[in-house]
């Protein structure tokens, strides 16, 4: 089972801000010293920290959930990382059933029997719909802090990013059980 | 029990500072309803109380988090949550250790305090995710004791606000020993975690 569970990160305030990118926004808004997001991974939490992780991740999130959630049927691969491990998904889905097939790379020597134990339960089935539920939440927070932070973003491309985000959040009817009730 | 490892200390170091200590990251705690009732002890109440909420308080190990479920795991460990602060800000105690149980969790912390340091050497039997031996790997901790303190301070509040706001009794002196001291550590302790003081960030 995959759940993600949500820091509570207080956002800095800059009043009105411009950048160049829609990730840079995670620098210019997160403290460092700052709540983490947990995703669970059949159990084990996996942190990822708002400011550095999310910052390097959000491209790959976004598509990933961009591509799941358009096809009916396909394969896609993200690649996550934190400060201790990169995680290389690689993801097959038909209708509602989808298969993960993972692997963790410990960037240190001493983190590996963490990713040990995270590689034997390496392969998972599950709804496509309440995985997209899951990362929906996370989705759901970017834009509220993009809003809270008054972030303009100077490049068309990014521009397009940010509306790619909206939409895909939109299109998501769920989120993820830690925050529905039962 | 001094078999804390200069050199696993050391080694520990090596990928990032903020990964080489305790952090306690609590869950938003949700709904909790005014029922009035009088529980027998401090589990049942905490059961209780705790009942609507789905998020986990997650502690970060050295790098590797583990989590605590507020319905299943919680109510079993404020006792010890308690006892681990109560020795350490009140008895003041330079060698001791507590067995922490509940039903996803087991663990024999080992602490030992010299001057403002305070080391922890926790063998892991039970976590939530299997990966106890990928704990018990990096096992010792050594941090500022007011760092240590200051990490509870979040949890605490709400072990204290959620008693007050749920208006509920307990009976039994052992229970109301614990509240008792709850209310007495939160007193104790003077500041939140860095990442929770908002204003000195």
């Amino acid at each position: 089972m995959i759940q993600l569970q949500l820091g509570h990160p207080k956002i800095i305030d800059h009043g009105q801000i411009e950048i160049e990118k829609v990730n840079d926004a995670f620098l210019k808004l997160f403290h460092t010293n700052e709540e983490s997001c947990f995703l669970f991974w059949d159990g084990i939490p996996i942190r990822f920290r708002y400011r550095e992780d999310f910052y390097h991740c959000f491209n790959e999130i976004l598509a990933m959930c961009w591509m799941l959630e358009k096809e009916k049927e396909g394969k896609t691969k993200a690649t996550l990382t934190n400060q201790v491990m990169k995680i290389t998904l690689k993801l097959f889905w038909k209708d509602d059933r989808l298969e993960i097939d993972a692997l963790f790379e410990a960037h240190e020597e001493l983190y590996s029997k963490y990713v040990e134990v995270l590689n034997t339960k390496n392969s998972i089935t599950i709804s496509k719909q309440s995985f997209l539920f899951e990362w929906n939440t996370l989705l759901k927070q970017f834009i509220e802090v993009l809003q809270q932070g008054e972030v303009t973003i100077k490049q068309d491309t990014e521009n397009r990013k940010l509306e790619l985000l909206k939409q895909v959040e939109n299109s998501i009817k769920g989120y993820g059980k830690l925050y529905v009730n039962a | 029990m001094s078999t804390h490892n200069t050199k696993e200390i050391y080694d520990y170091t090596i990928v990032g500072k903020d990964l080489t200590t305790f952090i306690l990251q609590p869950g938003y705690v949700e709904g909790v309803e005014k029922l009035e009732k009088t529980f027998p002890d401090i589990k049942t109440m905490y059961s209780s109380i705790f009942k609507n909420t789905k998020e986990y308080c997650v502690v970060l190990w050295n790098g590797i988090p583990f989590r605590w479920s507020y319905t299943e795991d919680l109510p079993d460990l404020v006792a010890n949550i308690i006892e681990i602060l109560n020795q350490i800000i009140v008895n003041n105690t330079e060698q001791w250790h507590s067995e922490l149980k509940s039903k996803t969790f087991e663990a024999l912390w080992s602490f030992s305090t010299k001057d403002s340091m305070l080391s922890i050497k926790s063998s892991f039997i039970r976590v939530d995710g299997g990966h106890q031996n990928a704990l018990n790997s990096l096992s010792v901790i050594k941090i500022n004791r007011e760092h240590f303190i200051a990490e509870w301070k979040l949890l605490i509040e709400q072990l204290l606000q959620s008693f007050l706001a749920s208006e509920q009794i307990v009976s039994g002196s052992e229970a109301e020993e614990c509240l008792h001291n709850i209310k007495q550590i939160n007193n104790h302790i003077a500041n939140r975690a860095l990442r929770y003081q908002y204003d000195k960030r």
